[in-house]
C-alpha cells in the first residue's frame, strides 16, 4: 500500500504553539506528542488503506439502508406513526423551521455522506498509485467535514427521546435505526484508519519528482 | 524552544506543511507548495473574528433560554418547554441520568464553552503569561466538546418526527430551538477561528 510507512524524519510545526517538532517513524499504538503544549502531531499505526476503503464502502451501504428503511415507530392507543431517518427533516420543514431542518440535514446525513464517499474516492486511486488534482480539494474537505459530522450524537438522540416517549407511548426500533448504529461504526473506523498526515506526504510526492 | 514563525516559516491551515513566508511584510498572499492554500503565519484576524462570533453566541444565549424549543399537545392540552424546563422535567419524572445528560449537553457545555472562549480571548487580550499549556488545553476541551450541544436539536427532530397523531399528541418545535442551534454553531465557529498559537506568542517575545 502506498500510505505505508517507513517515512522519513521531518520537521513539522504544531497546530497549537507552532513549536517546531521532529517527527520520526512510529510504531503501531505510538504517538508523538509536541514538546512544548502536549498537543498529539502524528499517531503511529498501520495505514492499512484497504481498511479505509472497505469500511468506506460497508458505510457507504449501510448509509443508503437506513435512509431506506423505517427507523423508528411509535406505537400509541392502537395508532402507529413511522418515522424515517430523514421524517424529522421533513417535519422541521414543513413547519416552517427550514434552519432547524438544514442544520439536521447537514449534520446527521449530508455530512456523514460527502465525509465516507470523500474517503472512498481518496483511497481508491491511492491504492492504485495514481494521484489526481481533485484529491486535494477533496482531502481538504475530507478533514474539515469530521467535525460536522454528528451521527453518533443523534444516535445518543435517539436514546434521550426514546426515555422521553416512554412513558407516553411504545416505541419499536426498525432496520433503518439498526443499520444506522453499524454506520457509526463503520465509519468510525473508516475515518480512524484514514491518516491524514501520510495522505499529504503521497499527495506531495506527485509534485516533487 | 523554535517556533516555526521565528523562522520564517508558516504552517498551512489545511495540510499541515511548514514553508516558508516570502516577504511577509509586503502584505502579498503567498501559498502552500503542497495544497496550494492560502499561508498565514497566524490565522488572520483571529481574534476579531472569534469576538464577533463569541458575541453574537452571547445574544442569543438570551431567546435560546427564554424561548420555548418544542410544544407537547396531548389530549388537547398544549404545553411550551424551554430548554431548562425540559430538563427539570425530566428529573421530576425519574429520568435523573437523561437529565443530567441533557443538563450537561444542553445548559453546561455551551454556558462553560462562552465562558472558556471569553477567558482565552480575554487572556491573550492582556497578553497573559498564565499557564499557556493549561489554557492550550482548555482551547482543546472545547473543540472537542462543543458538538455534542447538538443532541437537543437533535432530539427535537426525533420527537417531532415520532408524535405526529393529530388529535391525539404531537410535538412541535419552537423558536428557542432556533436559537439554540445557532450558539452551538456559532461557538463551534469561534473556537474554530480562534488561533491557539496566539497563547504561546508572548512567551517567545519574552525571551
Amino acid at each position: 500500500m502506498p500510505l505505508n510507512r517507513p517515512r522519513a524524519t521531518t520537521v513539522t510545526a504544531c497546530h497549537d504553539c507552532d513549536q517546531l517538532n521532529t517527527t520520526v517513524q512510529l510504531a503501531p499504538r505510538e504517538k508523538s506528542i509536541c514538546s512544548r503544549c502536549g498537543n498529539i502531531l502524528d499517531r503511529g499505526g498501520k495505514e492499512v488503506l484497504a481498511r479505509t476503503l472497505a469500511y468506506a464502502l460497508a458505510s457507504l451501504v449501510l448509509l443508503i439502508v437506513a435512509n431506506s428503511f423505517p427507523f423508528m415507530e411509535f406505537k400509541i392507543a392502537g395508532r402507529v406513526q413511522v418515522a424515517h431517518l430523514y421524517t424529522g427533516v421533513e417535519q422541521l420543514y414543513a413547519e416552517g423551521y427550514w434552519e432547524l431542518a438544514a442544520m439536521v440535514l447537514f449534520t446527521s446525513i449530508a455530512a456523514p455522506l460527502v465525509m465516507i464517499s470523500g474517503l472512498l474516492a481518496l483511497t481508491i486511486p491511492i491504492s492504485m498509485g495514481k494521484r489526481f488534482d481533485w484529491m486535494i480539494r477533496l482531502g481538504k474537505i475530507v478533514t474539515k467535514l469530521r467535525v460536522w459530522s454528528m451521527m453518533e450524537v443523534f444516535l445518543l438522540g435517539v436514546i434521550v427521546s426514546v426515555m422521553k416517549l416512554s412513558a407516553m407511548a411504545e416505541i419499536i426500533f426498525g432496520p433503518g435505526l439498526v443499520a444506522f448504529a453499524a454506520l457509526i461504526l463503520t465509519s468510525s473506523a473508516s475515518i480512524a484508519a484514514f491518516n491524514p498526515v501520510p495522505f499529504w506526504e503521497y499527495m506531495d510526492k506527485g509534485r516533487s519528482p | 524552544m523554535t517556533t516555526a514563525r521565528s523562522l520564517g516559516l508558516a504552517r498551512c491551515h489545511d495540510c499541515g506543511l511548514a514553508s516558508r513566508m516570502p516577504s511577509a511584510t509586503k502584505g502579498t498572499s503567498s501559498c502552500c507548495p503542497r495544497c496550494g492554500s492560502a499561508l498565514h503565519l497566524r490565522k488572520p484576524n483571529s481574534l476579531s473574528r472569534s469576538w464577533a462570533l463569541v458575541i453574537a453566541a452571547y445574544l442569543l444565549y438570551i431567546p435560546a433560554n427564554l424561548l420555548p424549543v418544542s410544544t407537547i399537545v396531548y389530549l388537547g392540552n398544549g404545553e411550551p418547554d424551554t430548554i431548562m424546563s425540559g430538563v427539570i422535567m425530566l428529573f421530576q419524572t425519574g429520568d435523573a441520568p437523561i437529565a443530567l445528560l441533557l443538563f450537561f449537553a444542553s445548559i453546561a457545555v455551551p454556558m462553560l464553552k462562552l465562558i472558556i472562549l471569553t477567558w482565552l480571548l480575554i487572556s491573550v487580550h492582556f497578553r497573559s503569561k498564565w499557564k499557556p499549556r493549561d489554557r492550550t488545553a482548555m482551547y482543546r476541551l472545547i473543540e472537542l466538546i462543543g458538538r455534542w450541544s447538538m443532541l437537543d436539536i437533535f432530539v427535537i427532530s426525533l420527537l417531532v418526527a415520532l408524535v405526529q397523531l393529530q388529535a391525539l399528541a404531537t410535538i412541535h418545535a419552537g423558536p428557542g430551538a432556533i436559537a439554540f442551534c445557532s450558539v452551538v454553531v456559532l461557538t463551534m465557529l469561534a473556537a474554530e477561528s480562534f488561533d491557539p498559537r496566539l497563547i504561546w506568542d508572548v512567551m517567545e517575545e519574552e525571551a
